[in-house]
């Protein structure tokens, strides 16, 4: 067998910059596993490279009967708070706008097979996550993903998530122009930006190109920009109106015009000028209320817009803002075959007429259409994705898009092709029908892997699906449209509030036993950009929700009036009405089944309920630095191990050097990275004022890093690196305990 | 630098009656009554995924599978942590890992003798690219071990064939004239 690692094999087909940080948190691994790095900030670290907990990771797991220990074997080591070691964890990874092409998605499904369960699941972000994914293979999971460009960095915490797009743009017919280059160029500007690195919760940021479709749902981001044009002197010019401060989560809020009108040229850092408020104004102790929608519900739009639009004033000028613009023209799609029409006479296999009334799109570019690949429950195999990617290169080439209604689209699809496609498709099992439909049911992870999940919303959107299916819903034209999303818990991951039929899991105790319900949300609104915030009417058995959807699909069809929307229905009919249409099905009966969830046997308990990791970990921001900088002088004492004196000198000044601009950029933000400069700003701001000294030694440390500043590394004894490493390891450590000191409570007079 | 990651997959005998839920409940029951000698975590449901994983038991060191992929339902043990030893104590691993619950399916009384296995095939892979890429070479270097344990557990010669494309992680199909019971495998090995 081969001897190699994936580190020496891909060493040249990284990127460099993305290699390097794989490496750091290879040896922050490394060091929490010794004991080295405390494990809330480890926690934060490894959430912003996506690896994420899992349910019973705090070693209890209820088997119906009582809760077990689930001892292993690296016993009570921890990766976080309450989060044991060898405890599977799920891995997420960013799919910016959900783009994708073959290469990547064979990467994708040999990592699925190998590191976690065959199984890729597709989040209403646009994401990819793995599950039962144990931290200690995450490095060359990522280093694998980093050889076919894509990273998990910022894929969870406190940071600015995956930014999502309308899996339509570039081919839609109604769009003024395609967002994907700016989704682009956005994402990448924001990833690791240090202005989206101090914020108390997470940032969420979507792009749309049409306001009356669902779109990219913008008004439910924290940054929403729509795709708007202008003509001024006979001119068009590309623009975005800009929405801020929306968001799900148990208290939703829709977001708000910040701007009607933001040329494309000001879209960066007018975003970077939002982060930079957001990480100064947001709250940081109370997590409930750390999302920017709250800062917007403090302040008031205006206030806010005040804030934003000084914080640009004094933005330092970067080229990134607009050097991207000349390539966005360059950045459009190509079609993998030329266009082709459909024609009456095509041989149609069995199903492919109802698969193409729900799965096909046409484009606006004609001969061409855009093919849903349906994903039951957003899940797909190992091998049902290699597969796919052979159907991509055979028909669209690369260009193939996740969307947040957890499906895979392929685009360019030449329309004399969907017999074909459909054929291929169904071999893989990939032709279901319904696309988009009342049976494609979005659904969180829930109470399957979830830490929060208080019911089953996998279970039950299986349940819905098959129910729906079965009773050929879809071809009713009154309801086959409507949208059902489930939550397993408030946090509304499921998207619940803006379905026409929303759930999100409760429990409620009933003779003395609890009991797994759904609450029942009903006239939210998908389209328009997540329109509109259904609200809850009352909590239902888990076991009655389908005859709840029945019931109320049911009364819609029978009663609704011409044209008029189930959102109208909604409002026409009255909260009290739909309560009561309900009333007889909120009851528990005496049923055993009542006592255990869908798709899960054990009796039903909240026992398994643990600690969530949506909202990472509050960690100061000089304590990322101080840790980095930490990490950089570890890494010298392994080269000093290997014998190279030169780079281990070297490592230990890039140590002091980081110390010394994470303290200083507490007190100067904009210190910046070049070394003089770090360097120059450290001395006056830290050094000349006193505050680097201590109180009773004095500043005996700052010059270890004055004196070796500008100097070059080579021929150096091991004695000499040995030194080194001493003097950073001690400068480090005055750098924690001056932060210690400009943080601490001023004593009471 | 020997692979983690051996999977062994033992065909179930068609037609198999047992439900979807029956085996989700039984993975329960055998987490409940520390059926296995092994720390397992979690029953997890991918049975709306076509030739799928189906539904599965997690475990620290394992993954079991009610498989569906390729030539039909089986049972999958693909071993993810804790191996030791050389190759050929790898695979013994796996296999044994994978008859043990393999017996357990046929016994145990949530499932009511309903399961039985057909052991004149069984397919071996190795879920690792890196230590085994999908090639003649990784067969020609492998196949003489998985012959060896076979052999002993099989009580004859088995027929081995590579049996993935390159795509694919490494896998050998295993083919026997003789079909012993899940019992005398384990007994065996």
């Amino acid at each position: 067998m081969s001897e190699t690692t994936w580190k020496e094999v891909l060493a040249d087909a990284m990127d460099p910059a993305l290699a390097s940080e794989i490496d750091a948190f290879e040896t922050e691994i490394s060091l929490r596993r010794q004991g080295r790095m405390e494990e809330k900030l480890f926690a934060e670290i490894r959430l912003r490279r996506g690896a994420y907990g899992q349910r019973y990771d705090n070693g209890k797991r209820f088997d119906g009967v009582r809760t077990q220990e689930l001892p292993f074997p690296s016993g009570d080591a921890t990766k976080g708070p309450s989060t044991l070691w060898d405890a599977p964890g799920m891995q997420r990874i960013k799919i910016p706008f959900g783009g994708m092409f073959p290469d990547q998605m064979d990467v994708l499904a040999d990592l699925a097979e190998e590191y976690s369960d065959a199984i890729l699941h597709v989040t209403t972000r646009q994401d990819i996550q793995l599950h039962y994914v144990h931290i200690d293979d995450t490095p060359d999971l990522m280093r694998r993903l980093a050889a076919c460009g894509i990273t998990t960095r910022e894929a969870c915490g406190n940071t600015v998530r995956n930014v999502t797009a309308c899996p339509y743009a570039g081919v839609c017919a109604t769009e003024p122009f395609d967002v994907t280059p700016y989704a682009r160029s956005l994402a990448t500007f924001l990833l690791g930006h240090p202005d989206t690195q101090d914020f108390g919760r997470k940032f969420k940021i979507a792009f749309s190109g049409c306001r009356e479709e669902a779109c990219g749902l913008v008004l439910m981001h924290d940054i929403g920009a729509l795709a708007v044009t202008r003509t001024t002197d006979g001119k068009q010019e590309r623009g975005f109106e800009f929405y801020v401060g929306g968001g799900l989560g148990a208290v939703p809020h829709q977001a708000k015009v910040l701007l009607d009108w933001v040329p494309e040229e000001e879209l960066l850092p007018l975003s970077q000028a939002v982060c930079r408020v957001f990480a100064r104004l947001g709250e940081k102790r109370n997590r409930a209320r750390a999302r920017l929608k709250f800062v917007i519900q403090k302040l008031g739009i205006d206030e806010f817009r005040t804030l934003v639009l000084e914080e640009r004033k004094i933005l330092p000028h970067d080229a990134r803002w607009t050097s991207y613009l000349a390539d966005v023209a360059a950045a459009e799609e190509r079609p993998r075959k030329d266009p082709a029409l459909l024609t009456l006479g095509s041989k149609r296999p069995d199903g492919f007429d109802v698969w193409k009334r729900t799965n096909i799109r046409p484009q606006r570019q004609s001969g061409y259409v855009v093919a849903t690949v349906a994903l039951p429950l957003g899940d797909l195999s190992s091998s049902q994705m290699r597969a796919l990617a052979q159907v991509a290169r055979k028909y669209v080439g690369d260009n193939v898009r996740t969307t947040v209604e957890q499906n895979i689209v392929l685009r360019w699809v030449p329309e004399a092709d969907l017999p074909a496609l459909y054929t291929d498709l169904q071999a893989i099992g990939l032709a279901d029908p319904g696309a988009g439909t009342i049976v494609d049911v979005t659904a969180c992870p829930g109470t399957d892997t979830c830490k929060l999940g208080v019911s089953s919303s996998r279970g039950l959107a299986a349940e819905l699906r098959t129910d729906l299916a079965a009773r050929n819903v879809v071809a009713d034209e009154s309801i086959g449209g409507l949208h059902i999303k489930v939550s397993g818990c408030f946090n509304a991951c499921g998207q619940h509030h803006i379905a026409d039929l929303g759930f999100w899991g409760v429990q409620r105790k009933v003779n003395g036993r609890t009991v797994p319900h759904f609450q029942v949300v009903l006239g939210g609104r998908f389209e328009d950009n997540a329109g509109k915030n259904g609200l809850a009417i009352g909590a239902v058995p888990s076991r009655n929700i389908p005859a709840v959807v029945h019931k109320l699909t049911s009364e819609y069809a029978a009663t609704r009036e011409k044209g008029e929307t189930f959102q109208a229905f909604i409002q026409r009919t009255g909260k009290a009405r739909l309560r009561a249409l309900l009333e007889d099905l909120i009851a528990v009966p005496d049923d055993p089944a009542y006592y255990s969830d869908w798709g899960d046997p054990r009796t039903y308990s909240i026992g398994d309920l643990g600690v969530g990791e949506c909202a990472g970990e509050v960690v100061p921001l000089a304590h990322f630095g101080l840790a980095a900088a930490e990490r950089l002088v570890f890494e010298g004492q392994l080269l000093l191990d290997q014998g190279d004196a030169d780079k281990a000198a070297d490592k230990a000044y890039h140590a002091m050097l980081q110390a010394a601009e994470a303290l200083t950029r507490e007190v100067f933000y904009d210190v910046g990275t070049a070394p003089d400069d770090v360097v120059r700003e450290f001395r006056a701001r830290l050094c000349d004022t006193g505050l680097f000294a201590d109180p009773f030694a004095g500043d005996r440390f700052s010059p270890y890093l004055f004196r070796v500043h500008g100097t070059s590394f080579s021929g150096l004894t091991p004695e000499s690196a040995h030194r080194r490493i001493e003097e950073a390891t001690l400068f480090i450590e005055a750098a924690h305990a001056c932060h210690a000191r400009m943080t601490a409570a001023p004593a009471a007079a | 630098m020997e692979s983690e990651r051996w999977s062994v997959k033992l065909p179930i005998a068609a037609p198999c009656p047992v439900e979807r839920d029956r085996f989700v409940l039984f993975f329960h029951r055998l987490i409940q009554d520390a059926s296995l000698p092994e720390l397992t975590v979690d029953v997890t449901d991918y049975s709306h995924v076509p030739n799928g994983p189906g539904v599965m038991l997690i475990c620290h060191e394992a993954h079991y599978s009610l498989d569906t992929s390729g030539a039909g339902l089986g049972l999958k043990c693909a071993t993810r942590r804790g191996a030791q030893g050389d190759t050929k104590a790898r695979i013994e691993r796996a296999l044994r890992k994978a008859l043990t619950l393999a017996s357990l399916m046929e016994t145990h009384e949530v499932l009511a003798g309903q399961v039985r296995f057909d052991t004149r095939t069984a397919l071996f892979a190795v879920e690792d690219r890196l230590a085994a890429p999908s090639t003649q070479a990784t067969f020609n270097s492998i196949a003489p071990i998985v012959a060896t344990v076979a052999e002993r557990a099989w009580g004859a010669p088995p027929v081995l064939s590579l049996a993935s494309t390159e795509k694919e992680c490494f896998q050998i199909e295993l083919t026997s004239p003789v079909g012993p019971s899940v019992t005398e495998l384990l007994s065996r090995i």
